[in-house]
């Protein structure tokens, strides 16, 4: 009996409320926004994820041979771009949790639904970082953002910690034989020594004004032993910019 | 026309309640009784409760009946908007102390279709009792699932839709909710043997 009056009240509830089914487009609309969220989400984890790859790639990956791996990731770490980093996670969470909305998102298995989607993340990253997508966003975060966005070989702030480490940048002032002087981003002249078995690049023509980075180690003060002088050009991702040398 | 009802498959009628709402009659006749007993099992509201529960979970069945698609069976849609309503009433209605949820007689049969195998050693009323206790305050995650395995005798693809988890997950809480009751079954000397 009581089931009856229950069922019936529904049925009276329905009527009286004028209650009407959601529409069928409606209901597509729901599930097509949580995909497009899915979507954008992945994209500008993506794109983040690729303006940490200019960063990475400031160091070249030669120089590994020199630095050896300690030195190298010590670099890397005081190079990596955090707050890039952790948006590339927010957006990859936000990409987890709309796909999860989808119609059927809850149906895959969690550590895989991850792996799948930072490969995703790290694949197209790659490509933005090859179709220079993510150098507008590098300049406008230069530009317009926070000290935080802009760490990188080049940050005055960071410069003593990168000689330290063997890596000076700066602009050739000077040229002696077997040696040249040069003022890197706080304007302090070093000297840098090479002999034969400095590796120079080809680019490198030692006219003054160049643009170097030397790989070696610090030998005293204002004194540096070069292993590697490459020109900044030779860097594809440098973004060492002129007006902050001079 | 009633013979041809019973007839019916579930998706007929839900296409019967898009021509005219009077025929959601129909589908909630065939599954009130169902989903009455889930809700009492997996939470504690009274029977007076489960039938408002129950009331919402049809309207919910309605207006949302152009989202059901047929790749669901309409089983599982139902079971599945029915255990929201139900955790949403719980949450509502906060804490409260279990009277009902799994009785004797249910407890005796996901004793015996879970194979936790302990059944043939509960001998009497008082123990069976204790039983019932301890499956009752194991947490909604591990109860929902042993009651649509073993009372509702879903499939795991079913229970999957209906709590929204993978299959892997569903399998697992199954696993460890069998795997906490027989611990403290056996902590309270369940077992004739041992």
């Amino acid at each position: 009996m009581i089931k009856k009056d229950k069922i019936k009240g529904v049925l009276v509830k329905i009527k009286k409320d004028e209650i009407k089914p959601i529409s069928k487009w409606h209901c597509r609309l729901v599930n097509w926004s949580f995909w497009l969220a899915t979507t954008v989400a992945v994209v500008l984890s993506s794109v983040f994820f690729s303006v940490i790859l200019i960063n990475l790639f400031e160091i070249p990956i030669e120089t590994i041979h020199h630095l050896q791996w300690g030195r190298y990731l010590r670099l890397i770490f005081e190079i990596f771009p955090f707050v890039w980093f952790i948006l590339v996670v927010v957006s990859l969470v936000l990409s987890l949790v709309a796909f999860n909305k989808t119609k059927y998102g809850y149906r895959y298995n969690f550590i895989l639904l991850v792996s799948g989607f930072l490969t995703i993340i790290f694949a197209s990253g790659f490509v933005f970082h090859g179709l220079k997508i993510n150098k507008p966003l590098r300049e406008f975060s230069e530009n317009r953002m926070p000290r935080a966005f802009k760490k990188g070989p080049f940050d005055k702030t960071q410069n003593a910690i990168f000689i330290e480490e063997g890596l000076l940048g700066g602009e050739i002032i000077e040229k002696g034989e077997n040696k040249i002087f040069i003022k890197n981003l706080v304007d302090e002249k070093w000297q840098v020594d090479f002999d034969d078995e400095t590796k120079i690049k080809r680019n490198v023509k030692f006219d003054l004004g160049d643009q170097v980075i030397v790989v070696g180690e610090k030998r005293g003060k204002f004194l540096f032993q070069a292993f590697v002088i490459k020109n900044i050009e030779n860097c594809p991702n440098s973004r060492m910019p002129k007006a902050s040398l001079r | 026309m009633k013979i041809e009802i019973d007839k019916s498959s579930d998706e007929d009628l839900v296409k019967m309640v898009l021509e005219n709402p009077d025929n959601l009659k129909f589908l909630m006749d065939r599954y009130w009784q169902k989903l009455f007993w889930f809700v009492r099992r997996i939470s504690y509201f009274s029977a007076e409760d489960a039938e408002d529960i129950l009331q919402d979970v049809f309207l919910k069945v309605y207006k949302n009946i152009n989202s059901f698609d047929d790749s669901y069976k309409f089983s599982t849609w139902v079971f599945q908007i029915t255990r929201n309503t139900t955790i949403d009433a719980i949450r509502k209605n906060g804490s409260h102390p279990r009277e009902v949820g799994i009785e004797q007689g249910d407890l005796k049969l996901i004793l015996a279709e879970s194979g936790i195998g302990i059944e043939q050693q509960i001998i009497n009323k008082e123990k069976l009792a204790e039983a019932e206790k301890i499956l009752n305050s194991l947490p909604l995650k591990y109860r929902e699932v042993m009651v649509l395995k073993f009372l509702e005798e879903k499939s795991y693809e079913e229970m999957m839709d209906i709590v929204k988890k993978p299959k892997g997950t569903v399998a697992s809480l199954l696993n460890r909710g069998k795997a906490i009751f027989l611990e403290k079954a056996k902590k309270q000397g369940l077992f004739l043997k041992n």
